[in-house]
Formats: C-alpha cells, sequence, structure tokens
C-alpha cells in the first residue's frame, strides 16, 4: 500500500464524513457552540482533503511517467453474472488535476462561505451540503468506472438541486433548483443510454461487463468495429454521453437552468455553477478522450455545439443587468470554449481551460458576491458604480480576474484561451476559430462593461447603501485574494513551445489524455489506415509564424473590445445613449436582454404540451380506463338485479336454489350502495360454484 | 427447529385469540410483539439459507421444505419450500409488517379488530410466498383478500366501502379465472399423473412436457390457460389497464395499509410471473415478451404521466408504483440475467422505498387531515426534520444513484436494453418523469411561503421515525453494497433467466 493508494479514499470519504456530521448533528453544534464552532466543523473537512489531494500529487511527481495510473480497488459494488461493478479509485494525472481544482477551490469557498454565510438561519445547513457536494464531486473525478461517476453525476446534481433552492422560502428559487435538476436529468438519459450501449456490446464481444476506464480503452479498437442500427457504435455512445455533457455543462439545448441557478448562494454560484460541477462534462469527454478520437462526426457535432453556446451566450451577457447574471452567461460560453478544445482533439487544451477558468471565474464570482453583501442583497448594476473606492481588496482582486478572462497577456487566460483557438484553426476550421475569436472580443467587452459599472464612475446606489458600504471581512477577501493572484499565475503552467515554454501541463495529462494533433476526421482516416496495414505519413509544418499572427490578432482585439467597453461606460456614455436609441438597436438589445426568449420557447414546445398531456391522460384514467370498470359493476348490478326479479317472478318457486343464488348475486352487486360483506361474499362464493361447475363440465 | 417455515407463517395469527384478553389499547403491542417475535423466528432462513441451490423447477433444490398430505384423492399437499425468490420476498414482507406495526400505532378505533385483521394478512402474505402447492397458493391469496377488504372498509377513508368492494371484486375477477388455470394445469398436466405441486410441474416442463388440452374459444389450450394466470396476477401488480383500483385502494386505506398493499402486496403478483405464470408456459411466454415489454413502458410512462397530473399526495405516490412496478415488468420480460435480477431486486426496493413514502404522507396526514398537495406550502421550516426525512425518501423514489432504487432500475434497463433499445429508451423518459412529479411535490409542500394554517405543525414523532428510519436505512445500504441481498436470489434467477 503506498501513500497513495492510503490516502486518496479518504479525499471524498472525509467531506461526506462532514456532510453527515453537520447533517445529523449541525443544529445542536449550531445552538449551543456557535457560528464559528459550525463554520471551522464545516471548513476542516475539505481543508483536510485539499492537503492530502497536493501532497498525493507532489508524491505523484517523483513516480515514473508511466506508472502514474493508480487504482485502488475497496471491495465490489453490483455484481450480476456477467454484470461487474467495483467500487474502485483511480488515481491518475486527470484525476489528479481535478480533485486539487475541487478541494483547493472548494476549501476557499467554504472559507469564504463562513463569512457569506454570516447569521444566516440555516448556517450549519449550508456546510452540509457543501460538504456532501464536494463529496459527490470528488467522487465524480475520482470514480473509476461510469457508474462510479455516474453516483458523483447524480450527487452533484442533488447537490445543486438542495443549493439553488436553499433559501427555499423564496418560491423562486426552489423553482429554479427543480428546473436544474430535471433539464440534467433530460442529460442523465443520455448518460444512460450511452452506457448500455457500453454494456450491451461489452457483454456480447468480450462476455463480462466492466465499466472502469481502463477497460474500455483496452477495448475501443473492437468496439470500433461494430455498428449499432447502421451508425459506428462509438459515434452513437460518444453522442450519447454528450448529451449527459450538454445538460451538466449547460450547453445549448439545454443551459437554461444554468442562469435561473444564479437564485443560489454566491459561494454556490462560484464552486458548484462556475468552477467545478459545471466542469463535469468537460472531465468526462477528457476522461473519455480514447472513445472520442475515434468517433469523429461527434466531435464536429460538438463543435458545432460549443461554437454556438461560445458565441450566444456571450451576446446574451453583454445585455444584462444582474451583476451574477452576466457571470452566469460568461461560464455558459466559457464551458463552451471548453468543448471546442474538446471537438478538435485538443483534450489537455479543454482541461487546462478549465482549470484556469475555475480559479478566475471562481474569483469573479465571489468578487459579486462581497459586492452583492456589501449592498444589502442588490445585485443590479445599475445600482451599482464606484465600488473600487470603497472595496479596494474585492475590487483589485476582481480586476484582476477579469485580465485573466480577457486573455491579458502572461494571464492564464491568455495561455489557455489562445491555445483552444490556435488548435480550433489548425485542428478545427477557420469558421470554429473566427466564432471563438469574435467571443473573446465579446467576453472581454461585456467583463469590463461590468467591471466599469460595478467599480468605477459614480455611485449610483441610495445614500444609505453607500453609507453602510464597506469592505467585508477578512474570511471573505483573502480567499478572492488568493485566487486572483492563482488566475493570474497559473498560465504559466502550461507555456507552449511557440512562446518558448514546454506544455508541462499537456506533458503531465498525456499519460492519461492524448491530445490529437491532426484534425480528427483525418486521425480517424490514419487509425483506420493503420490497421489496414497502410503507411502513414504525419506532416510537420512549422506554424510559429501563423501561431504569433493569430495571438496578436486575438490579444488587438480583445484590447479593441475592452476600449469599447471604456469609452461607452466610462468616457462617453452620451455616445452609447445615442447608439442604443436607435431602433435597429433597441430591438437586438431587447431580445439580448430577454436571452432570445428560449425559455418562453420551452415553455411553449415542451412543457405546455407535456400539461396537457399529464391532464389529458389523467382524465382519460379516470373516466375511460376508470369508467370502464365502474360500468362493469352498474352494468353487473343492474343485470343481475333483472335476472333476479325475472327469476323470482316467472320461473317461481320450480328452481329455488337457483333463484335464491342469483338474487344473492344480485344484492352482492349492488355494492356501490349497500356495502354489506354478506352479499359480497355471497356473491363470489356463487361466482365460483357456477364457474368452476360449467368449467369442469366444460373440460370433462 | 422443525417446521420453520410453518411457524414464520402462522405465528402472526396464533395471538389473534389473545387479542380479545387484553384491553383493547395493548392490542398493539401484542401485534408488535408478534411481529417482532416472527422476524427472529425467520432469522434461521436467512442465516441458514443455501444460496448456491437453485429451486424454481428442482424440488431437491427447494430449502426448509415441508410437506403433509392434504386432500390426498386430488393429489392436494401441504407443501411448503423456499428457494431465492421467495426467501427475498419473505424478508421483505417481515420488513414491511414490523414497519406497518408501528404505522398503525394510532388507530383508536376497533383496535382488537384491527390487529386481527392485520396479523391474519401478515399470514396469508406470508403463505403466498412459501406455498408450493397451487390450491395452497390460491387458498392464501385468497384468505388475504378479506382481511384486506375490512381493513380498508372499515377503518378507511370517506370513499372506503366503494374502494374496498372494488378492490375485492377486481381481484376475486382476477382470481376467478386463476382458480381455472390452476385446475386446468391440474387437470392436463404433462407427463401424465396430475398434480398441483408447482415445482413438480415446472420440472415436468423443463423436461419437454407440455399442456396439451383442447382449444378453448379456438385459441391454443396454452395460450388461454396462460392468458388466464396473467390477468390474475396483472391485476395485483397492477398492470395498465387493471390498475385502477389501485389508487382507491390507497387514497382510501389506511396508512399502515397502503404500506402494505404497495410494500407487498403488488408484489404478489409479479412473484406469481416468475413461480407460476411465465416459467410453466415458456414458449407462450416468448409469443407474449413483446407484448408485455409494450404493457411494461405503458405502466412506466402513462404512471408517471398521470402522477403528475394528481392533486392527492397518496393518489400520486400510488400512480408512482404503478411506473415502478412497470420497472420490474420490464425486467422479467426481457428475460435476461440482469433483466429478472433487477426486477427481483426492485421488488424489494419498491417494497422499502414506497412503505416510506406512504409512511411519510400519514405523518402529514395525521397531524392536517388532508393531502391534497397544493394545500401545504413552507412546511419545511416548521418541520425540518420531517422535510429532510422526506427528501431523502423522494430521493430514493426517484432513483438517485446511492441509493438501491438506482440498483435495480440500471439493473432493469441495461438488461432490457440488451433485448429491447427503444422500448428502454423510452422508459427512460418515465425517470424523467418521475424526477418532475417528484421534485414538484415537494416543492409545493415543502418550500415556498409557509402557509399559515400550518405554523404550529409538529414535527415527526419518535414511533414515526422507527418505522421510517430503518427502511432508510435499509435503502442506503442497498445502494452501496447491493450484493448483500443479490446474493440471495441470484442462483435461483440467473437460472430462470435461461430457462424463459
Amino acid at each position: 500500500m503506498t501513500y497513495i493508494q492510503s490516502v486518496i479514499p479518504w479525499v471524498p470519504i472525509l467531506p461526506l464524513f462532514g456532510a453527515i456530521i453537520l447533517g445529523l448533528f449541525g443544529k445542536k453544534i449550531y445552538d449551543t457552540l456557535g457560528e464559528n464552532v459550525t463554520g471551522i466543523l464545516g471548513c476542516l473537512t475539505p481543508m483536510i482533503s485539499a492537503i492530502l489531494a497536493f501532497s498525493a500529487f507532489f508524491k505523484m511527481l517523483s513516480v515514473e511517467t508511466g506508472n502514474r495510473i493508480i487504482q485502488i480497488p475497496l471491495t465490489e459494488w453490483i455484481t450480476v453474472a456477467d454484470f461487474q461493478i467495483e467500487w474502485t479509485f483511480r488515481y491518475d494525472p486527470l484525476s489528479s488535476v481535478m480533485i486539487m481544482i475541487v478541494t483547493g477551490i472548494g476549501t476557499l469557498i467554504h472559507i469564504y462561505g463562513m463569512g457569506y454565510m454570516h447569521k444566516d438561519q440555516s448556517f450549519w445547513r449550508f456546510f452540509s451540503y457543501m460538504n456532501l457536494f464536494l463529496a459527490s464531486m470528488l467522487m465524480l473525478v475520482l470514480g473509476d468506472n461510469l457508474i462510479m461517476m455516474f453516483l458523483g453525476w447524480e450527487g452533484v446534481g442533488l447537490c445543486s438541486y438542495l443549493l439553488i433552492g436553499f433559501w427555499f422560502s423564496e418560491e423562486a428559487n426552489a423553482v429554479a433548483g427543480k428546473k436544474a435538476f430535471i433539464v440534467n436529468r433530460i442529460g442523465d438519459l443520455g448518460f444512460l443510454a450511452g452506457m448500455f450501449l457500453m454494456i450491451m456490446y461489452s457483454s456480447q464481444l468480450f462476455g463480462n461487463v466492466s465499466l472502469s476506464f481502463g477497460e474500455m480503452q483496452s477495448r475501443i479498437g473492437d468496439l470500433s468495429q461494430v455498428t449499432f442500427w447502421g451508425f459506428p457504435l462509438l459515434e452513437v455512445i460518444g453522442l450519447c454521453f454528450f448529451i449527459g455533457a450538454m445538460g451538466k455543462s449547460a450547453q445549448i439545448p439545454l443551459y437554461v437552468w444554468l442562469p435561473d441557478a444564479m437564485a443560489g448562494p454566491t459561494p454556490v454560484s462560484a464552486l458548484i455553477h462556475a468552477a467545478t460541477m459545471v466542469t463535469a462534462g468537460v472531465y468526462m469527454m477528457g476522461r473519455m478522450y480514447f472513445l472520442y478520437s475515434l468517433a469523429p462526426h461527434v466531435l464536429g457535432f460538438v463543435s458545432l455545439i460549443a461554437a454556438l453556446t461560445c458565441f450566444i451566450s456571450a451576446t446574451i451577457g453583454m445585455a444584462q443587468f444582474d451583476i451574477k447574471k452576466v457571470l452566469a452567461y460568461s461560464t455558459v460560453s466559457q464551458l463552451g470554449y471548453m468543448f471546442l478544445a474538446m471537438s478538435v482533439g485538443a483534450f489537455s487544451a479543454g482541461i487546462f481551460h478549465l482549470l484556469t477558468h475555475a480559479a478566475f471565474k471562481a474569483a469573479l464570482f465571489m468578487g459579486s458576491g462581497s459586492v452583492i453583501v456589501a449592498l444589502h442583497h442588490k445585485q443590479d448594476m445599475r445600482n451599482m458604480g464606484g465600488l473600487l473606492k470603497k472595496m479596494p481588496i474585492t475590487g483589485w482582486s476582481f480586476i484582476a480576474a477579469t485580465f485573466a478572462i480577457m486573455g491579458f497577456p502572461l494571464t492564464s487566460g491568455f495561455f489557455s484561451k489562445d491555445e483552444i483557438l490556435w488548435k480550433a484553426f489548425i485542428q478545427g476550421s477557420p469558421t470554429l476559430w473566427l466564432v471563438g475569436f469574435i467571443a473573446a472580443g465579446i467576453t472581454s467587452f461585456y467583463m469590463w462593461r461590468l467591471v466599469f459599472m460595478t467599480f468605477f464612475g459614480e455611485n449610483r446606489s441610495d445614500e444609505h447603501t453607500w453609507e453602510h458600504c464597506k469592505e467585508q471581512p477578512k474570511r471573505t477577501v483573502i480567499p478572492i485574494a488568493i485566487l486572483a493572484i492563482a488566475a493570474i499565475t497559473i498560465g504559466f503552467l502550461n507555456v507552449p513551445h511557440f512562446l518558448g515554454g514546454h506544455s508541462n501541463f499537456t506533458e503531465y495529462l498525456s499519460p492519461v489524455v492524448k491530445d490529437l494533433s491532426i484534425t480528427p476526421a483525418e486521425h480517424y482516416q490514419n487509425v483506420l489506415d493503420t490497421a489496414q496495414g497502410k503507411v502513414v505519413h504525419e506532416s510537420h509544418v512549422d506554424h510559429t509564424a501563423l501561431e504569433w499572427t493569430l495571438m496578436v490578432a486575438s490579444v488587438a482585439w480583445t484590447f479593441f473590445t475592452a476600449f469599447l467597453a471604456w469609452f461607452f461606460y466610462m468616457k462617453n456614455p452620451k455616445a452609447r445613449e445615442y447608439i442604443m436609441s436607435g431602433v435597429w438597436a433597441q430591438k437586438i438589445f431587447i431580445i439580448l436582454y430577454n436571452k432570445y426568449y428560449v425559455d418562453e420557447f420551452y415553455e411553449m414546445v415542451v412543457l405546455t404540451p407535456i400539461r396537457k398531456l399529464f391532464l389529458f391522460l389523467a382524465a382519460f384514467d379516470q373516466m375511460v380506463v376508470d369508467g370502464l370498470v365502474n360500468f362493469a359493476g352498474f352494468l353487473g348490478r343492474h343485470l343481475s338485479a333483472f335476472i333476479g326479479l325475472f327469476d323470482q317472478n316467472i320461473v317461481d318457486g320450480a328452481v329455488n336454489g337457483t333463484a335464491w343464488s342469483f338474487q344473492t348475486g344480485g344484492k352482492g352487486f349492488s355494492f356501490l350502495q349497500s356495502s354489506k360483506i354478506q352479499t359480497v361474499i355471497g356473491t363470489s362464493i356463487v361466482i365460483f360454484i357456477i364457474v368452476i361447475v360449467s368449467f369442469i363440465l366444460y373440460i370433462g | 427447529m422443525d417446521h420453520i417455515l410453518s411457524w414464520v407463517v402462522f405465528l402472526p395469527i396464533t395471538v389473534i385469540p389473545i387479542l380479545w384478553l387484553l384491553p383493547a389499547n395493548k392490542a398493539k403491542w401484542a401485534a408488535l410483539f408478534i411481529t417482532i417475535v416472527d422476524f427472529i423466528v425467520a432469522i434461521p432462513l436467512f442465516t441458514g439459507f443455501d444460496r448456491l441451490k437453485v429451486g424454481v423447477d428442482d424440488l431437491a433444490g427447494m430449502q426448509f421444505k415441508e410437506t403433509l398430505e392434504w386432500i390426498p384423492s386430488l393429489g392436494i399437499q401441504y407443501s411448503l419450500g423456499v428457494d431465492g425468490i421467495s426467501i427475498t420476498m419473505i424478508l421483505l414482507t417481515l420488513i414491511i409488517g414490523l414497519v406497518a406495526v408501528l404505522a398503525s400505532w394510532n388507530i383508536d378505533k376497533l383496535q382488537r379488530g384491527y390487529f386481527a385483521m392485520f396479523l391474519l394478512l401478515q399470514t396469508a402474505m406470508l403463505g403466498v410466498f412459501v406455498a408450493l402447492d397451487l390450491i395452497l397458493f390460491y387458498l392464501f391469496w385468497e384468505v388475504m383478500l378479506f382481511p384486506m377488504y375490512f381493513l380498508i372498509g372499515v377503518w378507511g377513508g370517506p370513499r372506503r366501502i366503494y374502494a374496498a368492494i372494488k378492490f375485492f371484486l377486481y381481484t376475486l375477477m382476477g382470481s376467478v379465472g386463476m382458480l381455472l388455470a390452476i385446475i386446468a394445469v391440474w387437470y392436463y398436466a404433462p407427463g401424465g399423473e396430475r398434480t398441483f405441486n408447482i415445482i413438480e410441474l415446472l420440472h415436468r416442463v423443463q423436461e419437454g412436457g407440455t399442456f396439451v388440452g383442447p382449444e378453448i374459444f379456438g385459441m391454443p389450450f396454452a395460450k388461454v390457460v396462460f392468458v388466464a394466470f396473467f390477468i390474475g396476477f396483472a391485476i395485483k401488480v397492477p398492470i395498465f389497464p387493471f390498475h385502477t383500483w389501485l389508487p382507491d385502494a390507497h387514497v382510501e386505506a389506511p396508512t399502515a395499509i397502503s404500506v402494505i398493499l404497495a410494500g407487498v402486496l403488488l408484489k404478489m403478483g409479479t412473484y406469481g410471473f416468475l413461480r407460476i405464470n411465465f416459467p410453466l408456459f415458456p414458449e407462450v411466454f416468448v409469443w407474449f415478451q413483446d407484448f408485455l415489454v409494450a404493457l411494461a413502458v405503458i405502466n412506466i410512462v402513462y404512471g408517471a404521466l398521470c402522477a403528475l397530473a394528481q392533486s392527492d399526495l397518496k393518489k400520486m405516490i400510488a400512480y408512482s408504483s404503478v411506473s415502478h412496478m412497470g420497472f420490474v415488468i420490464l425486467g422479467i420480460a426481457a428475460a435476461t440475467t440482469q433483466g429478472i435480477n433487477g426486477a427481483v431486486l426492485q421488488m424489494f426496493n419498491h417494497g422499502t422505498i414506497t412503505a416510506m413514502l406512504f409512511l411519510l404522507v400519514g405523518v402529514v396526514y395525521d397531524r392536517a387531515h388532508h393531502r391534497r398537495i397544493a394545500g401545504f406550502g413552507g412546511l419545511a421550516s416548521v418541520t425540518p426534520v420531517y422535510a429532510a426525512v422526506t427528501s431523502i425518501a423522494y430521493m430514493a423514489a426517484i432513483g438517485l444513484p446511492g441509493m438501491s432504487g438506482f440498483i435495480s432500475e440500471l439493473l432493469i434497463l441495461t438488461g432490457s436494453f440488451k433485448v429491447y433499445q427503444l422500448p428502454t429508451i423510452i422508459s427512460g423518459l418515465g425517470i424523467i418523469f418521475g424526477a418532475g412529479y417528484m421534485l414538484w411535490a415537494y416543492q409545493r409542500i415543502f418550500f415556498g411561503k409557509l402557509n399559515p394554517d400550518y405554523q404550529d405543525l409538529k414535527e415527526i414523532n419518535f414511533v414515526e421515525l422507527c418505522s421510517v428510519v430503518p427502511l432508510i436505512i435499509i435503502t442506503v445500504y442497498l445502494g452501496l453494497l447491493p450484493n448483500r441481498i443479490i446474493v440471495f436470489f441470484e442462483t435461483s434467477l440467473n437460472y430462470l433467466s435461461e430457462i424463459l
């Protein structure tokens, strides 16, 4: 048992313990020992997990590259004949990165939460849910098989549901939570379908079902030979899993839940709906890169969805006034970038953007939360302004993170976004690059718009709020500052070769996530050719000049849009008002402000028909299906009463026995009024005797 | 101990006379005592059960066998025994019985009568799961109707009479056909010598014997008998379109009886499929399979959609039962190893989970005296413990991974996906709708503004917690380590899936 093997299981289990203890005894602890003890208890388990995660990582660095995939089997889980699933953790470069993100940012946000949730009635419940979330998320990234991943996948969904609706006495919050859960369920159906296909063909081709990632990877060659309903199996499976990712990672058309999810407390938005949970889909694609590298058509589809998501949500972000809504659409858009990277086979670039985005977006959300608390829970940017003077730490951290997200040279976003755009150009198409490029500019615009509206210019809030507005306590601002520093610096982990770096991050991931170096379609063709014994030529063209050109172009473009934001929101608001007064500008603005009416569209096309359907079915059930039953009862009652009468009056005493039986039967069937048990028993006996006798006569 | 099965089956009714020697309000203690004793007596069944023996159609593989001649002239025997399928159901029945006694704690009308009926019901249910003789099986099956009729009809809600009689006649209608089928099977038993012994009949069918009889209404004999059995069991499950008795019975029945109804009674139908109906006519089953899958999908989706529309909480859960039992049918219909194993696991899990749901409805009904979902609101702030417990139960019902319902639904869907891809995906919609009605109901009851009528609503009490918490523990335990129960029935069911 190595150090890593003994330590890793504790990483998810500790927060689980924390969640259970706080869930069961949290109220008692809170009432007797107070808020601080509860909060420290809540932060303790994530902190220990983080220490373990980081120490395991440094241990890992000393392990040879070839031995960096470590499986930690615990016990068997589901065993039915050839279907064998185990509780096994998998620690490898990818999961090591993920658990550091989750526990590291998780711990910071827990500490931040102590400040943010100060004096909240359900302080303990918040920490219990947050601990549970960490446990689930860690399970998701540490699970060695699809079912464990799904356990975490659903677990984080549950916590997201609980935390979005955390302040449940507001109906809207509860509705947002429910929406998130159900939209995610739609995606889950895709995930499940993919899993079923995998199971079905594993058991057909190999005689046993193991959904462990290592096992699937080794079988992928055989699976790629199979077709399902006439389509290549891997394409179908890849599509199914991507549908799951669309739900969890908020891609078009399943992104609608994420902006609403901002109803939750801001630490939740930072941790779950920006840094970690919503990136689960990206992680999943990275984890199964071996499948996606053999599914070029699905990757084409992913790139379409990703580019659309990236662009459309960025445009919506320009027209929002709620500070958290802007960040929410920005998150959707950035997730689009990650999928864009995945879709052109630049898997490590996607994961790297996941990492940098986690840092700067968490900082941005936490900064916005700090502002929101300072302004007594006001979120409308039209009522902010000039806050930098009052809240310097928050403000400067926020600005640092904004530099990162816009891709200011040498910040983290610069490295990660540029890598993606470059790969999109060279391994995707110039069109993909162009969409990403334009969206980058829009990103820079709406982020600076946010910064100028919030931190600069005149104060637009009321006198009272402005008076009481002050910088938040240390436990709130220090985590923001730490993340802001990270957002500026961590880009140096993956400096590309043309800038004189070594792509260390990509190298580190390479044992488990191998990037494609050519377009997915060409790669697939190469694989086919290799299988047929043809010699595959790999050409190495030097693109350094092109890389430099694109990089300079995007830096210039983001600077330009930042300048536009400055010009319209700081320098010359009149110009903005003038432009916005135009008819077309108004129309476009209203469409963007109303988010392209997507929610309304869903309401009309999906929800209303379903509502009508279930109301119709319930009525059908009651009127028709049950109506037939009651009608049969009615008929029987009257028929037997009639026969009874007929018998009594006409056949008379000749067959007294029969008369008695029918009469009893008649009374028995009048159950709807009489309710006498004797008549029921009578009826049943009579029915029995008649039926049995006639049957025996018949078959005899 | 010899005759352990007889002891387990008949222990509950032994205290019925004693109930009248006790003060009326002590009857519940006697009932609790005897259900606990019954549980303890049954422990050797589970510890001594040989998990490697198949059973099903092998008389030697049936365990804890007891055989006595009963009516020798007709070959009717008093014959009991268990295999993997029945032992699981015995365990479920004992657990649910215990929980239901606790759920009956607040009964204040005719207590002695209530518990007498209750214990009779318990014996009948246990009997159904251990009887190996068709007539004995039928006897237990019918005996169960009478206490059920009284329990709904006397201790039920406002429309109890209607519901009780509907339940009674509906089930009776099914069982008439079943009785005819039993006689037919006996009369035309393959291999010449007539017998009522289920295992013996199954054995002969496996040896290649078939039921050769005259055509009935122009239909082949085996198909008609199969369908007669099928309808009898299908009413119990219930399968669409025979399900309408269930919502009425549930709504009117007292809490404990709803618990038993959903927890155990419905499983008798699917147990009947597995024990008698399908293995007796494997060829007809193949003919019927596609149709059965269609019925299963209808049950799942239709039940879930109907549940979405309900305004009465209990009715909603009743329809959710229709939906969840659809999964059991889907698993059986697919007849793959995972499908059938999942189906039996789902029978157990649905038993425990739905029992929880009904217990929790009972809690709020006892306090508010109504069950309109829209009539509550914001309860989470006055009864946080109740809200927390309910959320766990609802999540279990939704099939959240880590809870037992997920495992069984996963197994069923993987099992059925191998043979029926499209129906499986459509059934998957049931999972989405399932989350829909559960969360929607939860939101309307517990979230939002507090309804001022329920400002002083009392928190869930100790006895109620005692009935719910063990079920939660079972649900979570089997979600994490489902193998602990799968091992009981796996051998039997793997064999069964081969012969179907």
